[in-house]
């Protein structure tokens, strides 16, 4: 019991400082690609707990409690996610629990900003959802893969299973390890899938009416919640670790490669966000799924 | 204008300094000068300022150039939309004494008497690298806990309001195009 | 009271009722409520006792069979549960005469369908039930009347296909009871069983509203009384799932059809029926996403979820049967609560259009509450009781590797996200209108239901052994396997979980947050027309509600699509010109046609007879 609980503080601890440290360090990797230096690596810190001392408005109650519903939501998701030898819940963490632990996020945040009574917060939301729908398909269905071939759907059991079978999943599926990734782009919110937020259009749409705590809260549930997304692909594919350096160090590289990539394109509208899922990926999807079940033993 | 502030204020202060948001209300010409300052080569980003969308998020609202009497009365509701602590900038001649339209029937002349400034960066335009410095020194400005606009503006309000209806009219207008 | 005679007073007090509410309507429709509330109480608490009864014969072999087997008890308590909330909710609305006694028959007939222990006995209580229901369809609207005309000729396609086989099960099988014809059925060539499952499940999908037979939901559901729509939702297509039940797990379908080919493991009758659901998920999540009537949309939910229960019980395995069971639990209880949230925000505005209100969570609450728990739980999240279920169905998809399935499981779980999220967008969150802001809250006795609906919900949702510990009861009664659960811990082949785990980190995450958000500073309360409006001035408040075609993106994807009541619609217009073909030919209006007629017909008896 103990254990547990020292285990969830460090995991949160970790969590919090390595993501939003990661996050300036990718502004500054930005800033390089464009020629220029950009900010100082522990920016978000001071951008988070600025928020955090500002004045703030808000537009009632289902304002306050949608952000308080988005941030708990994300910060008990994180706790399932095991990170190398930090494991709250050896067993217990299973890949469906954590997805949609991390739709509660989702639904408080809309829920709040369009209890703002904003449009722009609306048309965000909307995207989004419509979005949603077309990231998460493809990559359900190779998760749906790699559940059959291990017989366990539970993510530490996954991580185990890799390390002792000696052989990643990316090298075991890579189209699927492709395709996740992916889609893991579209999860995050970056080019070319960013159009939910979107600032010159609508105004940063969820985000819109937003000021001070709230701001700096969901700042912090987006740190928290590419933690989740991220620490998702690690350990499902690239065999999470065997110890938490091993792990963040993977982590690093991951979330490297999707800031480069997205550092240089523009943004999709939803609608082709959407169709774009929905042709190669989803295609390829299936047919990794396909092989998996049909071809390859168990 | 405190010069003792407590530990508390002192890292909030830096918080504040060193992570600045900048809604640029670019009511004029100014405006122009703005992306060279934010791009590679005069880059504003190393210094934690970055565009923001809403006034909501926002902390600093950069005037950029002259203001009509229309556009005040959208500044002001601007500004008075933002969270404190907040901070304005006027940008250009233009705030400061008029710049070349300062006999215009249509422009206000000094933006200080309508909402309260913290710093002013003259000239007409500012180059970036005249930006650049300018921001600099309101970051230490507000090191120091020198940058209490919005503290001037909460205590005298009436003043504020004076002025603005003397120049305005009414602030939010209220005709048929905006039922 | 036993519930021979519970069926038996459900039946008489029909036009007892209709006598009452000609003298008095509310004393009837609270004499209503009452004998619905007793027969649930007596429904549920009877658990246990094994009896079955024969009553008058019909012919010599034919009898009415009642009985309370564990599958009878499920099924029977959720369908009382929706009916005696609805009576208790519709006591505020429009009462007439003519709509208790409906009310009265509809429930009668649902009673003794879902209590039958043969196919002849539900046929016939079924279709009790669905003869009062379509004449309650059409009792407040005028355009109703087409849309009941919808609703009776699907019905008729289910109707006459069970009537059909139970006639034919008779003749090949000698017993319509439904043991003895699962014992029978093992043993009858294939084409006989194929025959009887094909016949039964064209019953089932019509029934259910599941695609290729899902067009009348949207219109009945959508036209009939305010207060109908949750007993027609909530329990009247759950008798259809009795049916599939019986059909799928009590007949056991996966052994029986085990020499037909496999496809992934699964026979092909019950692959091709599974498919259908799957179809049936992906088509009622598109089109609910482009309406914009609140109550056209919670109709195709309804086709999707039909599509999960069909899925579910068609693939079959001991997860996806518990998972189909406890999800037609869930969707009852969630498809009568949202119908009912809509009910009481129609009763206060008058309206059902999405975007013809706003911003009603300050006015009404408790509707927003209920409504916002039963999106959560159709939306499959945890710590609602529709997780339960979708994780359910999941695992048995991971376990026998079926990507396609398991493709339309996962469109309609997400794409629920989209849709149940736009009513709650459009009337309770937003800006207020001013013609809205002097409601209040709906009344007691609709709030009360609600609230019910609502607690049980989640409490199936912390608790969700205790669902399942009943359902695991009805599945070894008829000899399936039983889902392994401890207090807290669902345990699957393939993973497990444990609800009060979930439940308490996310109690722990909720408090860290709010533990953030009380240390900094107070926040100032501002109305909702003071926003950010890029500098403008705007005093109109419908101005700044977005909610009409709040999918226009997606909706533009999706516009040529075939769309099967186009179709359907083309075909009745096809039979009509034929109608009108033979009657310009053979009934015309000159009398020289009928002359040229007659002479052609004596010519050609001429040249025959000689």
């Amino acid at each position: 019991m103990i254990i547990t609980i020292l285990s969830a503080i460090t995991l949160l601890v970790v969590a919090f400082c390595y993501t939003v440290t990661l996050e300036g360090l990718a502004r500054k990797i930005e800033a390089r690609i464009q020629r220029r230096y950009g900010p100082p690596f522990w920016q978000n810190f001071i951008d988070i707990f600025k928020g955090l001392t500002k004045h703030s408005i808000s537009h009632g109650f289902i304002f306050d409690f949608g952000v308080l519903m988005a941030l708990g939501g994300t910060i008990a998701t994180v706790l399932f996610i095991p990170a190398g030898s930090i494991v709250v819940f050896p067993g217990l963490d299973n890949v469906f629990v954590v997805i949609y632990l991390l739709a509660i996020g989702l639904l408080g945040m809309a829920m709040s900003a369009v209890g703002s009574g904003n449009p722009n917060a609306s048309i965000g939301i909307g995207r989004a959802l419509t979005q949603m729908l077309g990231y998460e398909l493809p990559f359900m269905i190779v998760l749906l893969g790699v559940f059959f071939h291990y017989r366990t759907s539970s993510l530490s059991e996954l991580v185990e299973l890799q390390i002792s079978g000696g052989s990643y999943n990316a090298w075991i599926m890579p189209i699927g390890a492709i395709v996740a990734f992916i889609s893991l782009m579209g999860m995050l919110g970056k080019k070319p899938f960013d159009t939910f937020i979107a600032p010159a259009e609508i105004a940063s749409g969820p985000l819109v009416e937003y000021s001070g705590k709230y701001l700096g809260m969901l700042l912090i549930q987006h740190a928290f919640a590419t933690f989740i997304e991220i620490g998702l692909f690690v350990n499902l594919f690239l065999g999470g670790g065997r110890t938490l350096w091993e792990f963040l160090l993977k982590f690093f590289l991951v979330y490297f490669l999707a800031v480069i990539i997205s550092s240089i394109m523009p943004r999709f509208r939803v609608e082709q966000a959407v169709k774009f899922y929905w042709k190669w990926p989803l295609i390829l999807s299936f047919a990794q799924v396909v092989i998996v079940v049909f071809a390859m033993g168990r | 204008m405190s010069n003792e502030q407590t530990a508390w204020e002192k890292v909030a202060n830096m918080l504040r300094s060193r992570s600045l948001w900048m809604l640029y209300y670019c009511t004029g010409c100014g405006a122009i000068e703005l992306p060279p300052t934010m791009t590679a080569r005069f880059d504003m980003e190393r210094f934690g300022i970055g565009p923001m969308a809403t006034p909501r998020q926002a902390d600093i609202l950069l005037v950029t150039g002259y203001l009509s009497t229309k556009t005040l009365r959208r500044v002001v509701y601007s500004y008075e939309q933002m969270q404190a602590p907040k901070y304005i900038v006027g940008f250009g001649s233009c705030t400061l004494n008029g710049g070349i339209y300062y006999d215009s029937y249509a422009t206000i002349n000094r933006l200080d008497l309508y909402i309260p400034v913290d710093l002013y960066l003259a000239g007409c335009m500012p180059r970036p690298e005249a930006i650049v410095t300018g921001f600099n020194e309101l970051m230490k400005k507000i090191d120091r806990g020198e940058a209490t606009g919005w503290k001037n503006y909460q205590e005298n309000h009436e003043w504020y309001r004076k002025n603005q209806i003397d120049a305005l009219g009414e602030v939010y207008v209220h005709d048929e195009f905006h039922e | 009271m036993s519930i021979l005679t519970l069926i038996v007073v459900s039946l008489l007090a029909a036009p007892v009722l209709y006598v009452v509410a000609r003298l008095n309507r509310r004393i009837a429709y609270v004499a209503y409520a009452g004998l619905q509330l007793l027969s649930f109480f007596t429904v549920f608490f009877s658990r246990g006792s094994t009896l079955s009864y024969e009553v008058i014969g019909i012919t010599e072999r034919l009898n009415f069979n009642f009985g309370l087997s564990p599958a009878n008890w499920f099924f029977g308590s959720i369908v009382m549960l929706v009916i005696s909330m609805s009576a208790v909710f519709m006591l505020p609305l429009n009462k007439t005469p003519a709509k208790v006694m409906l009310l009265a028959l509809v429930s009668a007939g649902a009673l003794g369908a879902v209590f039958s222990m043969d196919f002849l006995t539900l046929l016939i209580f079924w279709e009790i039930s669905t003869w009062a229901s379509l004449i309650l369809i059409i009792q407040d609207r005028e355009k109703s009347v087409k849309e009941a005309i919808k609703y009776v000729s699907i019905g008729a396609v289910g109707s006459y296909a069970m009537l059909f086989s139970v006639f034919y099960m008779l003749r090949e099988l000698d017993a319509i009871d439904f043991s003895t014809v699962a014992v029978r059925i093992e043993k009858a060539p294939v084409h006989v069983q194929l025959v009887i499952f094909i016949s039964l499940s064209v019953m089932v999908l019509a029934k259910l509203g599941t695609f290729p037979l899902h067009t009348w939901l949207r219109g009945s559901h959508s036209c009939a009384p305010d207060e109908f729509s949750p007993i027609l939702s909530g329990a009247m297509t759950k008798i259809g799932a009795f049916l599939l039940f019986i059909v799928a797990v009590m007949i056991p379908s996966l052994k029986i059809f085990s020499q037909l080919p496999l496809f992934n493991g699964i026979p092909l009758a019950n692959y091709v029926l599974a498919a259908l659901g799957g179809v049936s998920i992906v088509v009622g999540t598109v089109m609910a996403i482009r309406m914009e009537d609140a109550k056209e949309l919670i109709a195709f939910s309804t086709v999707s979820n039909s599509g999960y229960i069909v899925l579910a019980l068609a693939i079959g395995g001991t997860y996806a049967t518990v998972g189909g069971l406890m999800h037609v639990l869930n969707h009852a209880i969630a498809s009568a609560a949202m119908f009912m949230a809509v009910a009481a925000v129609a009763y206060r505005t008058g309206t059902t259009k999405i975007h013809e209100m706003g911003g009603l969570i300050v006015k009404m609450p408790v509707s927003f509450a209920a409504y916002l728990v039963a999106i959560i739980s159709v939306a499959g999240i945890p710590p609602t009781s529709g997780f339960v279920s979708k994780w359910l169905i999941y695992q048995q998809l991971v376990q026998d590797g079926l990507p396609f399935l398991a493709f339309a499981a996962f469109f309609g779980s997400i794409g629920s996200f989209m849709y149940v999220f736009k009513p709650l967008a459009g009337i309770f969150l937003g800006q207020l209108k001013p013609e809205h802001r002097s409601l209040k809250e709906a009344p007691l006795a609709m709030v009360f239901p609600m609230a019910f609906l609502t607690l049980l919900t989640v409490f199936w949702g912390i608790l969700p052994s205790n669902a399942i510990r009943a359902i695991n009861t009805v599945t070894e009664s008829v000899g399936a396997d039983s889902v392994r659960i401890t207090f807290s811990r669902i345990i699957a082949l393939t993973g497990q979980w444990d609800s009060i785990l979930v439940t308490g980190v996310f109690a722990v995450g909720f408090f860290l947050a709010l533990l953030i958000f009380m240390k900094a500073k107070r926040a100032r309360r501002v109305e909702l027309m003071d926003n950010y409006t890029s500098g403008e001035f705007i005093y109109t408040a419908e101005l700044y509600h977005f909610s009409y075609r709040m999918y226009r993106p997606f909706d533009r994807m999706f516009e040529r699509w075939p769309s099967m009541e186009m179709w359907l619609a083309s075909l009745s217009d096809k039979i009509r010109e034929l109608g009108h073909l033979i009657r310009a030919v053979f009934f015309p209006k000159n009398p020289q046609i009928y002359v040229a007629y007659a002479l052609v017909v004596l010519l050609g008896a001429f040249w025959w007879l000689r």
